[in-house]
């Protein structure tokens, strides 16, 4: 290898360029196995430069990993794990579950509605429509509803049932699940290893946005590159889109907190030596990981019902704002993806099927045409991908493909990623009308505080579509189509 | 770095926020570090008048001297983990009841066992950053010149 092949990242890592989207980390140190980082030179520069390689280095020396640590191309510093980050353990192996490995908002995710409006039809009815949103959808920190909290039992049947709840409950068409990672739910829920204080903190949280960078986003199909997957997804140039993103609120939130004491234990009592303590973890046969296990599905679940019921008073606030029934607009499900999860798959390691547990954090599901898991409507296309970009640019949706199954244990990229820390962030925004700006661009932004949009201006993340244009060259996810927003409404 | 509090500074951290904590005694350091935790979930390091309260002694003022008391007790297998026990008390205890902490009088402050009676009361003012959790990822608590100082990254 010539010597312009290898470079070192700011904390002295050696990096080694395999060809012009993959690095290699070199196993050193305590590190089991590899280090594999997808990304261009460019993107390779911001990476490097921070702390996401040492800390996907970090991730390969915890017990049980097969395969390589994997970083996508939008990854970026996290706590413990990298942000945009893949591992696989092996329970047969001595491998390991982590919940920083999930974070603290267990599957966190997005989805992604469709319709037959025309985007000219929608434009003189856009900013009543995200007057109602921001009326009807809770949104900023800690909001819930006040007159929506849940009882004992239904808080039970949420953790069991994700997303089934929400739809026996009438928010939403049985249609809806089959367009659902897993279905909207997770099997092996455990309510009752779910603590009193996490079911505290989400209760009346159920269909909240949340803060930070979660949003929904009224949008429409801007350029497509694959007619016939596209059309199968129903997303036809020029129609509007909606996208969602949020997670299990405070009640997953609760969860990952309350594991994390249990786990710094496990460590130490398995013999566990952490190169981070926030990547506390205990083997996939222990008590201690089939409880978290337990408690993690059932927030799982909670996500899920939770991006239902978001979507139901979404589709509410069209038909009322255009004077129609939503079924009229078409606005169906295309897709709803988990990217902050940890689930037990069957992958290929040295020509052997195992049954693994792959922690995707900040990274998305891309299963390839004909697997078992994918549900009946999109089984011959792939798994569709949702990669929402900042707030002023663009989005993408992909499919998943045998490339990915074989590279990266079925994963993908999950967003932009960002590339300047808040503090830069708001620092560049200072003195700026945030609001004038996005309507400039022809983009309504309502915010429960203009505060934290600072922090989430366009130029505080990478450009989604270099991220994207890696991941399609590598084969790791196929590009369908790009959407570009109308409005958004953040917490 | 800004100061968001007497002695808590900000830290630049791509994804998450965080800050370091300097405190002449132990108890000073985790008074400060809870100050700093409610100052930036009141979006102190967004541009928001930094809270000017600071209490050496750790102990609540006016106006909540008479307001509201509460016991929170954490143990942890060093000083670095009680530190970070004792912030997810706060921060729950701010996200359920929206108490904003003031001040603690410390019944014990070691290497493993924290006891403490915090005053504060409701929290007229709106909250502005979401805070999920309170990370381990690059945390220390060491002594330093003349007291202690500290480093906290949290989830948003």
């Amino acid at each position: 290898m010539e010597a312009h092949d290898e470079i070192r990242t700011a904390g002295g890592l050696a990096v080694e360029r395999i060809d012009d989207d993959r690095w290699r980390i070199p196993r050193q140190g305590r590190m089991n196995v590899e280090g594999l980082i997808f990304a261009d030179r460019a993107l390779m520069e911001d990476i490097r430069a921070g702390e996401a390689v040492t800390q996907v280095a970090n991730v390969a020396c915890l017990p049980g990993i097969v395969g390589r640590s994997i970083g996508m191309p939008d990854i970026h510093w996290g706590y413990g794990f990298p942000i945009g980050g893949v591992a696989a353990f092996d329970p047969a192996a001595g491998g390991v579950v982590s919940p920083g490995g999930v974070g603290y908002d267990i599957n966190c995710g997005v989805r992604l509605l469709r319709s037959n409006l025309d985007v000219d039809a929608l434009r003189p009815h856009l900013s009543r429509l995200m007057d109602r949103l921001q009326r009807d959808v809770p949104a900023g920190v800690g909001a819930g509803y006040e007159r929506f909290r849940l009882s004992d039992a239904d808080v039970r049947a949420v953790l069991e049932q994700g997303a089934a709840w929400a739809v026996r409950k009438g928010y939403g068409t049985p249609t809806d699940l089959d367009h659902i990672e897993a279905n909207g739910r997770l099997a092996g829920a455990e309510p009752d290893r779910v603590s009193e204080r996490a079911v505290q903190r989400g209760r009346d949280q159920l269909g909240t946005v949340g803060s930070g960078n979660h949003f929904i986003e009224i949008g429409h199909v801007d350029e497509v590159y694959d007619d016939t997957v596209a059309r199968r997804l129903g997303l036809e140039p020029g129609t509007v889109t909606v996208f969602i993103h949020s997670g299990s609120r405070g009640l997953g939130y609760q969860v990952c907190d309350d594991s994390l004491e249990t786990m710094i234990k496990a460590a130490a009592k398995y013999g566990i030596d952490l190169p981070d303590r926030q990547l506390a973890c205990a083997p996939l046969d222990s008590p201690e990981a089939v409880s978290y296990l337990g408690a993690m599905n059932a927030a799982a679940n909670f996500a899920f019902a939770n991006r239902q019921m978001m979507a139901h008073r979404v589709r509410e606030a069209f038909g009322s704002v255009l004077g129609r029934p939503w079924m009229e607009m078409g606005l169906s499900l295309v897709y709803d993806v988990a990217h902050n999860i940890a689930k037990f798959e069957v992958h290929e390691i040295d020509g052997r099927e195992r049954r693994l547990c792959v922690h995707r954090k900040g990274a998305t599901r891309a299963f390839p045409p004909h697997h078992p898991e994918l549900g009946t409507a999109y089984r011959d296309i792939g798994q569709p991908v949702l990669i929402p970009g900042d707030m002023g640019r663009y989005s993408y949706v992909l499919v998943g493909t045998e490339g990915a199954y074989r590279e990266t244990f079925g994963s993908t990229c999950h967003g932009a990623g960002r590339r300047m820390s808040r503090t830069k962030a708001k620092k560049a925004s200072r003195g700026r009308n945030l609001r004038e700006e996005f309507l400039a661009r022809g983009i309504e932004v309502r915010a429960s505080s203009f505060a934290t949009v600072a922090e989430e201006v366009p130029e505080a993340y990478k450009d989604v579509a270099d991220v994207v244009e890696v991941v399609d060259r590598a084969g790791i996810g196929r590009k369908v189509a790009r959407l570009r927003p109308l409005g958004v409404l953040k917490g | 770095m800004d100061e968001i509090h007497p002695g808590v500074k900000t830290l630049d951290h791509t994804a998450d926020v965080g800050f370091e904590v300097h405190g002449a005694t132990l108890a000073e350091l985790f008074h400060r570090s809870a100050m700093g935790m409610m100052a930036l979930i009141r979006g102190a390091d967004l541009g928001e008048a930094p809270d000017q309260v600071d209490a050496p002694d750790a102990e609540p003022r006016a106006p909540y001297a008479t307001g509201e008391w509460r016991r929170i007790a954490v143990e942890a297998e060093d000083t670095a983990g009680l530190l970070v026990g004792w912030l997810r008390e706060l921060l729950l205890l701010h996200e359920m009841r929206r108490f904003d902490y003031q001040g603690a009088r410390f019944q014990t402050l070691d290497d493993n066992q924290l006891i403490a009676r915090v005053g504060g009361g409701p929290d007229a003012r709106p909250p502005v950053r979401e805070i999920k959790g309170v990370t381990y990822h690059g945390l220390r608590v060491e002594p330093e010149d003349g007291g202690w100082r500290a480093r906290v990254i949290f989830d948003v």
